[in-house]
């Protein structure tokens, strides 16, 4: 089996009966990740079962990923557990922290997965991370969120259970039992759905940078506080990037303190013309020469004309990521965001087209773990035909109805607590 | 009652909205003899057709916009109380928390048929010193419309002192209550003609919110918000809300506010918040009060607020004093303005409306208002009764 095919368990290291292997009936799993010292009894079973147990996974941590290597597998070892931050500060009584836009900070893997697929495109991404330091107490849906938040974007994190939770279910603790048939479910449900991982990510934002170092750092923030903001972006690598690459775009954002290579500045000085945005340091956009002021009065840019589009030049350099991405959000304008969300909460959306064009997807992922207080709504400026709403917490689909306003169109989602995919089909 | 004329002079205009109380009338006018003015209302059904020749006749009403606003820079603060991404259920904000841009969009119109020369549409839009149009499409709104909606028309989100080189600075006449001065984003100064186009509601602090209310979302986050710098004003800090420094008293605002008066006074917002907004309507006189109580929401002013639903009152209102205005606001509402704290909508608070009145600024008593339009008894709409 190719590695792109295996669904991998983290087989628990107290788990010593081949018997054991049962608990993953009526999973998709096919593929076991044995601890060194697992019993040969057990390698044994997974071969008669059809399951690949591979010797090495070339885990790596994120700063020594081999970009170029040919591995089938790109492991990334030190992703984030998800859930919402609780690195502490914040008002007494508050027990998530508060990130710079006030809303709580999350532990999310979304931009990773992102810049990972878009700078190794031909191989399978999987993360993994330290386990959460209350990992006794995890509940059904932090695994669940696990699962969905990696297969959203595109990847796989191999399904792994605390060692409590693995005791409890090997001796046959109901609870334990349920938990792990919740999340077995949720398997199922994304793996059924792998095919939505090669719809195309649909955003109006290119961040252009080598992303190696010194820029890594103010690329991956960036990209970070991008996500945050629910500002869809599509990372670039500089040297791969064309002119192809900025298709549907409304701006271009370029991180690195360094001259553009002759054929990317030729695709930006196009894309400007014909109306785009391009956002730079003061030494790659002198590029560009062609300018008039564009009378934007800015705090950190200097924008101006260039052809029907605008070129900014950062006046200090890129000192602060949050503020570089909310700059970029402005500069570009919200009105380009193709989606947004209502009473969204800690809900992180990723939005894909197929290959068509014709319908789009809107995966949903809740770090709360919790269904919204007050219902959440969809809208879209662009007119849609039909919505469907996706969820391993919904029997079948369920189809959504308009509320078709002036200007935008607007879907009322269902009640979800991990996560949900609607489904748009554009009119 | 009808009107009894509509010849007033931009002076009289100015007096009777209560202009006078910054213009060096000192200390504390008798409840007797706060000015009164009179308020239009109006029934209207929705935002559609009708909105128009609702705002129109209510404008003509109250002597025509023309005598108010020609030849004038026009600043109208709106209210967009909370993020914009959040909503009552799937109500979207206009329907419910915010004033309805197409209310707005209306009033902006006829700003311009009657002569401003610039209208400038503003708020402090809550934690965030983005564009306040960026802030309206994070509404799911399209700000262009109230862009074109007459000659010259500009938007500013008044947390920072923006294009401005420096902030206003607005005493209260008679030293104030909690602070001695107010800054604010010099568009409050640089305008002749301040309108508050606010919304009717409840409210979990004030009782209720209309008219003079609106106005405490325009102390800017930069010297009032709870990241507010303790020293020197920081134009970056325009994250949060109000509560830290403002409702509750836990610290003071940036260095270029004085402290407060007095620190040992209580650290309540109940307390605390009417004091600020009846001293600001003082220090900043309202020219133009409009109140949008078409769509609406009862129960407090926000979703964040604990049992809240959405109501259709169906009323809009327009005077050209706020303390009358958001007198008649309260009649409306099923409430008596005369109510003292204890008393519904004041259970837990101090009453805004008695505490503007004694500043001056106008009166709450319904015997002294006159009422044109529809007449009151027409259009009350009891909140409370509509759970």
């Amino acid at each position: 089996m190719s590695p792109d095919r295996w669904i991998p368990f983290e087989w628990p290291a107290s788990w010593r009966d081949p018997a054991l292997l049962g608990l993953l009936e009526g999973s998709p799993v096919n593929c076991l990740l044995l601890p060194p010292e697992a019993p040969r009894a057990v390698k044994e079973a997974a071969a008669r079962k059809g399951l690949d147990c591979p010797e090495r996974i070339p885990w790596s941590l994120i700063k020594e990923i081999d970009w170029k290597s040919k591995e089938p597998l790109l492991a990334i070892k030190d992703a984030f557990w998800p859930d919402l931050s609780r690195k502490g500060g914040g008002e007494p009584g508050d027990s998530s922290e508060a990130g710079p836009t006030g809303a709580p900070w999350l532990d999310a893997n979304g931009w990773l997965i992102q810049l990972a697929r878009a700078r190794a495109p031909e191989r399978t991404v999987w993360i993994k991370s330290d386990p959460p330091e209350n990992a006794a107490r995890l509940a059904a849906s932090n695994y669940q969120l696990a699962v969905a938040e990696a297969w959203t974007y595109g990847a796989r994190r191999p399904l792994w259970l605390a060692p409590e939770l693995a005791a409890q279910a090997a001796a046959g603790a109901g609870n334990a039992r349920q938990t792990l048939e919740q999340v077995k479910k949720t398997l199922a449900w994304v793996e059924a759905r792998r095919q939505w991982s090669a719809w195309r990510p649909f955003a109006r934002l290119a961040v252009l940078s080598d992303y190696t170092a010194p820029n890594d750092y103010t690329a991956s923030e960036t990209l970070i506080l991008a996500a945050r903001r629910n500002l869809a972006f599509i990372p670039c690598e500089t040297g791969k990037f064309t002119a192809e690459t900025l298709r549907g775009m409304r701006a271009a954002l370029y991180i690195d303190d360094t001259e553009l290579p002759a054929a990317a500045a030729a695709a930006l000085d196009q894309f400007m013309k014909a109306g785009g945005l391009v956002l730079a340091l003061k030494k790659p956009a002198a590029a560009f020469k062609a300018r008039g002021a564009a009378g934007e009065p800015h705090p950190r840019f200097e924008v101006f004309r260039y052809g029907k589009g605008r070129l900014a030049v950062s006046k200090e350099g890129y000192d602060d990521p949050y503020l570089l991405a909310q700059d970029t959000h402005l500069l570009m304008s919200k009105r380009h965001d193709a989606v947004r969300l209502f009473n969204a909460g800690s809900i992180q959306w990723f939005h894909t087209a197929a290959a068509d064009g014709k319908r789009w997807l809107v995966h949903l992922v809740n770090y709360s773990r919790w269904g919204s207080a007050n219902q959440v709504s969809l809208q879209s400026w662009q007119a849609i035909k039909r919505a469907l709403f996706h969820s391993p917490e919904s029997a079948d689909p369920m189809v959504l109805e308009a509320h078709r306003e002036t200007g935008h169109d607007e879907f009322h989602l269902p009640r979800f607590f991990v996560n949900a995919s609607i489904e748009l089909e554009l009119a | 009652m009808r009107m009894k004329s509509c010849n007033y002079s931009r002076r009289e205009f100015l007096r009777a909205s209560g202009a006078g109380a910054a213009a060096g009338m000192g200390g504390a006018l008798g409840a007797a003899e706060a000015p009164a003015s009179k308020v239009a209302l109006a029934k209207c059904a929705d935002y559609g057709a009708s909105l128009g020749p609702a705002l129109k006749t209510m404008f003509d009403q109250l002597g025509g916009l023309g005598r108010l606003v020609k030849g004038k820079t026009v600043a109208v603060k709106i209210n967009m109380t909370g993020s914009p991404q959040q909503r009552l259920g799937t109500t979207p904000a206009e329907f419910a928390q915010y004033t309805h841009p197409a209310v707005t969009g209306h009033v902006v119109r006829m700003l311009g048929e009657a002569g401003a020369v610039r209208v400038r549409i503003l708020e402090g839009a809550f934690s965030t010193g983005e564009p306040l149009d960026e802030f309206m499409i994070d509404a799911g709104w399209d700000p262009a419309p109230l862009l074109t909606a007459a000659p010259k028309v500009e938007f500013e989100n008044t947390n920072m002192k923006g294009r401005w080189g420096r902030y206003a600075k607005f005493p209260v006449p008679g030293g104030g209550s909690i602070f001695p001065e107010y800054y604010l984003n010099q568009a409050y100064e640089q305008c002749d003609v301040l309108i508050s186009l606010a919304k009717l509601k409840e409210h979990a602090t004030c009782g209720v919110t209309m008219a003079i209310k609106n106005m405490f979302g325009a102390l800017p986050l930069t010297i009032y918000g709870d990241h507010a710098s303790k020293t020197d004003v920081d134009e970056e800090m325009t994250k949060g809300g109000r509560g830290t420094i403002l409702h509750y008293g836990r610290r003071q605002p940036a260095a270029i506010s004085p402290k407060e008066k007095d620190p040992a006074s209580p650290r309540e917002g109940q307390y605390r918040v009417p004091r600020i907004i009846a001293d600001l309507a003082a220090a900043r006189p309202i020219h133009l009060s409009i109140v949008d109580g078409i769509y609406t929401m009862a129960g407090g002013e926000g979703p964040w607020n604990g049992r809240v639903w959405a109501i259709r009152p169906g009323v809009l209102l327009a005077g050209l004093n706020p303390v009358c205005t958001d007198a008649v606001c309260t009649a409306v509402m099923g409430f008596d303005p005369m109510a003292a704290k204890g008393t519904a909508p004041f259970e837990r608070c101090d009453s805004t409306l008695e505490l503007a009145e004694r500043n001056g600024v106008g009166t709450r008593d319904l015997n002294r208002i006159e009422i044109v339009g529809a007449p009151l008894e027409t259009v009350r709409f009891e909140i409370r009764k509509r759970a």
